[in-house]
């Protein structure tokens, strides 16, 4: 038997907000958040450019940025959602993460502190937890304990694509009567090994701007995110009188079998439809484009979309041009943004669009934020190795 | 074709395993492997490939160097990290078991599903090396793309063209359990036609140093799970893939079906961070899942390929699990860990198990445990006189070290 599963709870911490308030009000003015890097010393890297979190970790903390992010963004969504903890069945609740690197060392001086053979010898007690906190497995386990939790617990590394397939996990659980109640979590710090590996396979900007699907862009920035998304049912929602931000509608995901770096529309488009399944496509209102602003991906994507989308234009914005892109977090945290952006009645702006590619025939949202009472927004996300996700969230009432 | 037991399920709710491949410390293949499980060889040896003169575990059970010798295919694969060497090649072996060419399936219809603890870790290695040691412009980057833990299922969907959903999972040790348990819904739910589902983990000198470092790994270089002498596991590595679908496809398409995977379950202990809850009960609820699904009762199970590594805490909280769900008979039980033999392969030790288990439904005789062993715990640890007894259930479990997920799996005899 299949259910209605719907978001109760949202959280983000983000390079243009932290909270929801400030995240959404950074969203509806159009704020930038790539700046020069201030994390770690950046001199020896060709860019310096990127879009970080201003969130620090509490003094003394015994764990890494990332898992202290991940578990702050935990307590704030399941607040939203004011879900009592200890009424859960733990069985029946999970916590499915999206993290491509999880608590690495994210700079040079980090990573000889806690990695060997850099470091060596018996690791202090007072270092054992974070020497063990090191990757994504950790920040999960960390998760379950925190919700209470003893039902479902993975970590997806789907790299690009990793917040919406986790997001379609946790719709996948919930609808197979697997979980009542399961939280998505998404979070990436920027590291040295990404700024470095994405500067050589030459997919970032070397002017400070992410600049989706205009015909200068030259490349995406990373950012930095943590946001958590909680997903009930939906007769469980309305039994304990929660709100109810969205409904997800569809989920839809396939593989490229292409090639690793370089995107194939077909594949997007088996994901946008298979997420459109049930939901007629005249519906969709808006979408959020996967929109790196690298030359290839928003060509692709742009194909893709007038593919599905044959008789109109849809209005399509990308989010990373305000957030970079952040990897396994972005998918989680731009589904944030999307039902912060539904519930404020606009449609985020695409920044530094000052001409369309002529190869992106698309109606991008840009120079401001477009008023919009969207019932049906269609989230993309396409990921390195070509694995495609989307998602469809429709907005209820309760 | 008669099968035991289940009742008024339809053929295409059950999913079965029709092909099976491994790279593990034996070498490549799977008859290599049950081979030497069935003999209680060790393939846990004095690690020579890096110095260990500053570590107190001076051992470790690694895959041999000229596994992927039988490796076809472009250049391209001979460079590629080992992680994806040895999945690929598991995947080769799986597939020519299940019969595969080109038309098998329609290629939107299968997915790769692969676990991982330590995911790329060699590669991530060089390429914070070459930061450190260079410049960060220096850094390769045909390396820097294989270092996302989706590389490896990215490379096999490359290779033979299958464009269904694509997962990459890494988390904790039980992963490949998540992975099979995905891979039965997207099954059952008609999603897809097939799954190859796998593990990988392979460990580097730094996964080594920094395991001793943190005083985890055996100072007296011995993998003895269950025993009282136990102080510590010894790393191993491999990568293992099986090939899932339902019996309904499977004879439809004339396969042979090597077992049914008729239960399964995951959970987390939600105890303590790098600690297994003392009573298991991460595991025992994963055991009962699995026994449930199944319609199985813990006297019927045959067989038990254990997750016990070695370690203080997790044997323990195994046997413990244990004696919970299965009460009596966990005194009877034949069961064994494997990695007394194989080493803590981390996630690929999840389908070594696995594999092991379908060997033994499928009448290939039951891993040794070790024949000098004295578990500190009632039970009945499999020896080489018993190992030939034939078994129609058997149990897989997997269970994290430092405490968090656990898997099970049960399969059953096809005749």
């Amino acid at each position: 038997m299949t259910r209605k599963v719907v978001v109760t709870g949202l959280s983000a911490l983000t390079p243009i907000g932290n909270g929801l308030q400030a995240f959404g009000e950074g969203l509806r003015l159009g704020l930038d958040g790539v700046r020069e890097i201030e994390g770690w010393n950046a001199s020896r890297h060709r860019v310096r450019h990127a879009a970080e979190v201003r969130w620090d970790k509490p003094e003394g903390s015994s764990y890494s940025r990332a898992t202290e992010m991940a578990l702050a963004t935990l307590e704030d969504a399941v607040a939203d959602a004011g879900l009592d903890r200890a009424s859960l069945d733990a069985a029946r609740t999970g916590v499915i993460l999206s993290s491509n690197q999880g608590g690495m060392a994210p700079s040079v001086e980090r990573y000889r502190e806690l990695t060997a053979p850099y470091r060596r010898g018996a690791v202090p007690d007072g270092r054992v937890l974070r020497v063990l906190d090191g990757s994504p497995t950790a920040t999960l386990d960390l998760l379950m304990h925190r919700m209470g939790a003893r039902g479902l617990s993975l970590n997806v590394s789907t790299a690009c694509s990793a917040g919406l397939h986790a997001l379609g996990m946790a719709y996948d659980a919930i609808r197979m009567d697997e979980a009542d109640v399961v939280v998505v979590a998404g979070v990436e710090v920027l590291t040295e090994p990404a700024q470095a590996g994405f500067s050589v396979l030459r997919a970032l900007s070397n002017n400070a701007r992410v600049r989706p699907f205009d015909e200068q862009r030259d490349g995406t920035l990373l950012g930095e995110g943590a946001a958590a998304i909680v997903v009930e049912r939906d007769d469980r929602a309305r039994a304990r009188g929660a709100k109810v931000w969205a409904e997800i509608a569809g989920y839809g995901s396939s593989t490229d079998a292409y090639h690793m770096t370089r995107p194939l529309s077909e594949g997007a488009v088996r994901a946008m439809q298979e997420a459109l399944a049930g939901t007629p496509h005249q519906d969709v209102d808006w979408i959020k484009a996967h929109g790196t602003a690298t030359p290839a991906n928003d060509v692709a994507e742009a194909t893709a979309i007038q593919a599905v989308f044959p008789e109109r234009q849809v209005p399509v914005t990308s989010i990373k041009s305000q957030l970079g892109h952040s990897l396994g977090a972005s998918g989680v945290t731009e589904a944030v943004g999307v039902l912060l952006a539904m519930h404020g009645e606009f449609i985020p702006r695409t920044l530094h669009l000052e001409k369309l590619d002529k190869a992106c025939p698309l109606d991008v949202v840009a120079g401001e934020a477009r008023p919009s009472k969207a019932r049906v927004v269609l989230a993309n996300a396409f990921g390195f190795g070509g694995n495609n996700a989307a998602i469809c969230f429709k907005r209820t009432t309760l | 074709m008669g099968l035991t037991q289940p009742k008024h399920q339809d053929d295409a709710q059950r999913v079965v395993v029709t092909g099976m491949g491994a790279v593990s410390p034996y070498g490549a293949g799977v008859p290599r492997l049950l081979g030497a499980l069935r003999e209680g060889t060790s393939a846990i040896g004095t690690i020579t490939d890096f110095d260990v003169a500053t570590c107190r575990c001076t051992t470790g059970a690694r895959v041999p160097k000229d596994s992927v010798a039988g490796l076809t295919g472009s250049n391209n694969l001979r460079r590629a990290p080992r992680a994806t060497q040895y999945s690929i090649l598991a995947c080769e072996e799986a597939l020519q078991g299940a019969g595969y060419t080109p038309s098998t399936w329609t290629p939107e219809r299968v997915g790769v599903f692969l676990g991982t603890y330590r995911a790329m870790t060699e590669v991530s290695e060089e390429i914070w090396q070459r930061i450190i040691t260079s410049e960060p412009r220096f850094v390769q980057p045909l390396l820097f793309q294989e270092t996302v833990t989706n590389a490896v299922a990215s490379a096999i969907s490359i290779r033979w063209g299958w464009r269904g959903t694509n997962y990459a999972i890494s988390a904790g040790n039980a992963c490949g359990f998540q992975a099979l348990h995905l891979a039965r819904h997207a099954l059952v739910s008609g999603r897809a036609d097939a799954i190859i589902v796998g593990t990988f983990d392979i460990f580097t000198a730094a996964n080594h140093y920094d395991m001793d470092d943190l005083g985890m790994l055996s100072a007296s270089n011995v993998s003895a799970p269950f025993e009282a002498r136990r102080d510590g596991f010894i790393m191993g590595e491999g990568a293992a893939v099986v090939v899932l679908e339902t019996l309904a496809s499977a004879q439809a398409r004339g396969a042979t079906v090597l077992a049914e995977l008729a239960g399964l379950g995951v959970a987390h202990d939600g105890h303590a961070f790098a600690a297994n809850h003392p009573e298991g009960r991460g595991l025992v609820s994963a055991m009962q899942q699995a026994l449930a699904r199944a319609n199985v009762s813990p006297q019927e199970v045959g067989y038990v390929a254990a997750a016990g590594n070695s370690s203080q805490s997790l044997d323990r909280a195994e046997a413990a699990a244990l004696l919970t769900v299965f009460k009596e008979a966990s005194r009877e039980v034949p069961i064994s860990s494997i990695k007394a033999l194989t080493g803590e392969a981390m996630s690929a030790s999840d389908m070594f198990n696995l594999i092991a288990c379908v060997g033994a439904v499928s009448g290939g005789g039951l891993p040794v445990h070790g024949a000098e062993a004295r578990p500190e715990f009632d039970l009945n640890l499999v020896r080489r006189s018993k190992a030939a007894r034939p078994v129609e259930v058997a149990l897989a479990d997997s269970y994290s070290y430092f405490g968090g997920n656990a898997g099970a799996a049960l399969l059953r005899a096809v005749r």
